[in-house]
């Protein structure tokens, strides 16, 4: 199926699974460029690529996340086919073929899926429910999305360009280095990640000045909603930990583009990569799941029509869960053979970590009694994420015993465990989240007859992909591992496994024809406020106005929204006169920047002096620009203010 | 709703818990194998007994606060917090961890003595070294080397030193207990003990790169009389009376173009050669590089494109020997006896 001519002399070959990449780009290229020209959309793209608009960028995270998400998905339906049979040969995925699927799976579902299709809420929900008018610094976010996308591209496309990493998500050296990899795969690693790793670290900045500083009045610390709270929280652990993986990724890029040998076993440490890795990545699994608590929090409490149980308590513990997150590294590193001592006193504060998230566990549980449940899709999926999870965590605190994870570790028993966390948690919290903050984004439902339908589909798929995975495990599979023998028995499991994947899969596809269904069917969004909200996001109109807020509201309590219902009458006191606001400017600024990092990337992975000089000659000079612009925008003055609220209607 | 999926749990858990042999974690062979699976037990049982807490709290708090016509404009005032609860299911898992805490720290300390370097006293040591992607085992006492097939004797204390020649791997062995990495630059020791005679299965845990799924081994128990009566056999010379005639002209084949890199004297000493698979004794092993059914068809299949099978392994393709020759060659391979040993063993990957 190979594809080869000679050009110019010279011989080319397009194997067969590149080949069907670039066409697929390809067709989606022509197919976005002809819609765009079909329907005269050309400069409302141009809107969009320049916006500095929270809850645009929001949506754009999102758009970008959920295109990612289907490339990491068809890596892993890739994955399970080769795996479905014993020792299958399907199409090219053996060998390295399989660890670059494998890696780009891996690497793609944590920084370019969840992290960003959890930002992209955070942009959508947190200045709603706090009454900030914008994130403090809109131009960094559109910034951070853009280095976060130029990451994310880098990445992606490196498997048409020549090859994509193949040393796992954790790319442990010596095995990612030049010697064990060559070619260019693991630049793209390094880089992608460098790039990317910027903009959530600038994001983190960003959520942590915009909550701390831009609250209307009344909303103290105290009285912030849970989701809130956590992306406080995960934006903090963001700022201490990504600086570990910046530290890490620079001294692999060192020794495989400039010769150094830190990470090298003959000169250097091997082990460096692992304590620097870890020490940001087990902080980034928390990272992934606090956001989803804050989101089941404030879901779970809406649709059971109460307060949540033990508001000070479940703060404390998403505190606390982020603290001791900094201490467990080495539960990733127990057979390195760091020796006793530390496997004991790792195993232990591992362990711990079950205290905080059992205390939220039992408190969402009694949030739910003795309250109205009602379930809407969004609840659906925040109720599915109880027993998910937790068995998820069990198997989290048997991997804590060190002991005991001499056997499981790097085994298909802990690939079960963290797809049970992060899929049950993450990923369950980000659809949640769809369906709940969806009529609020763009102004109508998504359909709840097809959406539970979409989650059944989700949930069984689930279970059936990722349980039988611990029992493999158990079996002796070890992690990444593309075929095993006919007789180790794992055939079964294994097909189970993948019958699953293709549900979840479908249930993928069927959650974008949802999306298309309810946009042209689905119920229109009138009041702002479809689920009987709680918080101040669903005191204004959806989708709401440029400004979000046309006067600031006094905040009185937790669930302030809510409050206002039973004391009042469903309106907040505002907490300022009505007078002109600040719109900042569109900027095309984050783009090219952006842009120049991704085109200098290439100068380092391929060695091409000209275009990294004049990469790093061309990122100063955006820079100086950037300081010399940053001015414009408009304001809305008062007048018009008063007028266009008194169109919508709006409180 | 998700009443579907207990039952389906429940006897994944019970097939788990009842030890069926074809699950090796939970089937163990050995006392420190042993040790970690008392430790999965205790962790088991508790947390599903935590499980059904939640499970049953979860389903009941569902069912009887759902929406009703009548409860729909209720307007719910239940406390929002409770000091004592709050304090109960902190305090509860505390008491669950020190339970479980307790034995870790213990079996961590214990199985990390047994292997430490200052107690080896009367135990065997074997030095283990990890290559892209096969395992060489070196047995200090009487210097003899073997690849991907580990003997050793029953209710014997093993010491495992552990090193890597190139990438991170890691040494698994279920049934007999635990993994243990191995890093360049640095030595691990691993203890293991298997109480009965048998074949285990082996295996690296680690990505080690392209041909990581096929890095396997076995380990051969054996009471120590067979152990010794082996490595008396691997001291000595490969028997050659059992050889055919084309056997015998394999074996010029086989000096003239795998002997470079390939060893066939069992005894370390002469091995000074590449990074190649000792090949003493092959006819007993099952399998060729752990890849190929050993058998004579696949080993001419072997030769002619060893890459294809075992994606980035180091071994060249030996296409442009003849046809009568690659046959030869395999012939004599598979003559590969060790004296006084005879016949394929038991063993294989999933005994």
């Amino acid at each position: 199926m190979d594809l080869k001519y000679t050009l110019w002399g010279k011989k080319i070959t397009f194997p067969s699974d590149i080949l069907a990449a670039d066409m697929s780009i390809l067709l989606f290229l022509l197919i976005g460029v002809g819609l765009l020209t079909y329907f005269k959309k050309w400069k409302w793209l141009w809107g969009w690529l320049t916006t500095t608009h929270h809850s645009k960028i929001g949506i754009l995270y999102l758009t970008a996340g959920g295109a990612f998400f289907l490339r990491g998905g068809l890596d892993a339906l890739i994955m399970r086919v080769q795996l479905a049979l014993p020792e299958n040969q399907f199409w090219v995925f053996q060998g390295e073929k399989y660890n670059q699927m494998m890696t780009t799976h891996g690497t793609t579902m944590i920084f370019f899926v969840a992290m960003p299709l959890l930002i992209g809420l955070m942009n959508v929900a947190v200045p709603l429910q706090i009454g900030a008018r914008d994130l403090a610094f809109p131009y960094l976010n559109a910034l951070s999305f853009w280095l976060f996308f130029a990451g994310g591209s880098l990445v992606n496309i490196s498997f048409i360009l020549g090859g994509s990493p193949t040393a796992g998500w954790t790319a442990y050296a010596p095995l990612a280095l030049k010697e064990f990899s060559p070619g260019p795969g693991n630049d793209y690693y390094a880089l992608g990640l460098q790039i990317a790793g910027i903009g959530t670290l600038l994001t983190a900045i960003n959520f942590l000045v915009t909550i701390l500083n831009k609250r209307t009045k009344g909303m103290t610390l105290t009285r912030m909603p849970l989701f809130t709270w956590s992306t406080l929280v995960t934006s903090l652990l963001i700022l201490f930990a990504f600086p570990a993986l910046t530290v890490a990724l620079l001294l692999l890029s060192f020794d495989r583009l400039f010769g150094t040998s830190f990470l090298s076993a003959d000169a250097g440490n091997a082990l460096i990569w692992q304590h620097l890795f870890w020490i940001f990545g087990h902080p980034e699994v928390y990272i992934l799941i606090l956001p989803a608590f804050g989101i089941f929090s404030d879901v779970i409490s809406t649709f059971a029509k109460k307060k949540l149980f033990g508001y000070t308590s479940m703060v404390f513990a998403i505190v606390l869960i982020g603290f001791l997150g900094f201490m467990v590294w080495v539960h990733h590193m127990f057979t390195v053979g760091l020796g006793p001592a530390s496997n004991a006193i790792f195993a232990i504060s591992t362990m711990s970590i079950a205290v905080p998230t059992g205390i939220k566990v039992f408190n969402w549980l009694f949030t739910l009694k003795g309250g109205v449940i009602r379930f809407n899709t969004a609840m659906l999926y925040a109720l599915s994420f109880i027993p998910t999870f937790v068995m998820g965590g069990v198997t989290g605190v048997m991997l804590a015993a060190a002991p005991a994870d001499y056997q499981y570790h790097d085994s298909y028993f802990v690939v079960g465990h963290f797809h049970y966390v992060i899929v049950g948690g993450t990923i369950l919290g980000i659809f949640s989240g769809l369906y709940y903050w969806w009529p609020k984004m763009f102004g109508f439902l998504l359909d709840e007859k097809r959406g539970k339908w979409q989650f059944w589909l989700f949930a069984i798929g689930f279970h059936l992909t990722f349980f039988p995975m611990h029992i493999m495990g158990l079996m002796g599979m070890p992690r990444r591992v593309y075929t095993y023998l006919e007789d180790s028995g794992l055939g079964t499991l294994n097909m189970i496994s993948t019958i699953g994947a293709f549900l979840m899969g479908l249930s993928v596809l069927f959650f974008i024809y949802t999306v298309y269904w309810s946009c042209r069917n689905g119920v229109r969004d009138a009041s702002g406020d479809p689920w009987d909200g709680r918080t101040l996001e669903w005191a204004i109109p959806s989708p709401p106005p440029e400004y979000n807020f046309a006067r600031r509201p006094f905040v009185r309590g937790v669930d302030a929204f809510w409050k206002e219902k039973m004391e009042g009458d469903g309106t907040f006191q505002p907490a300022e006169k009505l007078k002109p606001i600040h719109i900042p400017p569109s900027n095309v600024q984050p783009m090219i920047l952006s842009g120049i990092f991704f085109m200098t990337a290439f100068g380092f992975i391929f060695d091409w002096n000209l275009v990294k000089i004049g990469g790093g000659i061309l990122i100063l000079g955006m820079l100086i620009w950037r300081s010399f612009t940053d001015k414009g925008g408009h304001f809305i003055t008062a007048e018009e203010l008063a007028e266009r609220e008194e169109r919508k209607g709006g409180r | 709703m998700y009443k579907r999926f207990l039952p389906v749990f429940l006897i994944f858990m019970i097939a788990a818990l009842s030890g069926c042999s074809g699950i090796d974690v939970l089937d163990p062979k050995g006392p420190a194998a042993r040790e970690e699976f008392d430790l999965f037990q205790l962790t088991i049982y508790l947390m599903l007994l935590v499980l059904a807490t939640v499970f049953i709290l979860f389903f009941y708090f569902l069912w009887k606060y759902r929406i009703t016509p009548e409860r729909k404009n209720h307007i719910p005032n239940g406390p929002s917090g409770n000091k004592k609860l709050e304090i109960t299911w902190t305090v509860i898992p505390i008491v669950i961890l020190i339970i479980i805490a307790i034995p870790t720290v213990k079996s961590t300390y214990h199985l990390s003595d047994a292997a430490d370097a200052k107690n080896l006293q009367g135990k065997t040591v074997i030095e283990v070294t990890a290559h892209q992607f096969w395992w060489e085992f070196h047995y200090l006492d009487g210097d003899i080397k073997t690849s991907d097939v580990l003997h050793i004797p029953t209710n014997q204390d093993v010491v495992l030193v552990i090193r890597s020649d190139d990438t991170i791997h890691s040494l698994w062995v279920p049934q007999l207990g635990g993994k243990m990495d191995a890093i360049p630059g640095k030595t691990n020791r691993l203890w293991v003990k298997a109480d009965e005679p048998g074949s285990y299965e082996g295996k690296c845990a680690e990505l080690c790169g392209a041909a990581h799924a096929y890095m396997l081994f076995t380990v051969k128990a054996e009471s120590k009389q067979d152990f010794q009566k082996w490595k008396q056999a691997m001291k000595q010379k490969e028997s050659g009376n059992q050889k055919t005639e084309s056997a015998a002209a394999g074996e010029k084949v086989f000096k003239k173009n795998c002997l470079s890199c390939h060893a066939v004297n069992g005894s370390g000493e002469t091995i000074s050669r590449g990074n190649a698979p000792n090949l003493t004794g092959f006819a007993d092993h099952d399998r060729i590089a752990s890849v190929l059914p050993n058998t004579k068809e696949n080993i001419v299949k072997w030769i002619n494109d060893p890459k294809k099978y075992k994606p980035g392994t180091e071994m060249p393709s030996f296409k442009h020997l003849s046809a009568k020759e690659k046959e030869e060659l395999a012939e004599h391979v598979q003559s590969l006896e060790l004296d006084g040993i005879s016949g394929k063993g038991d063993g294989g990957h999933g005994s």
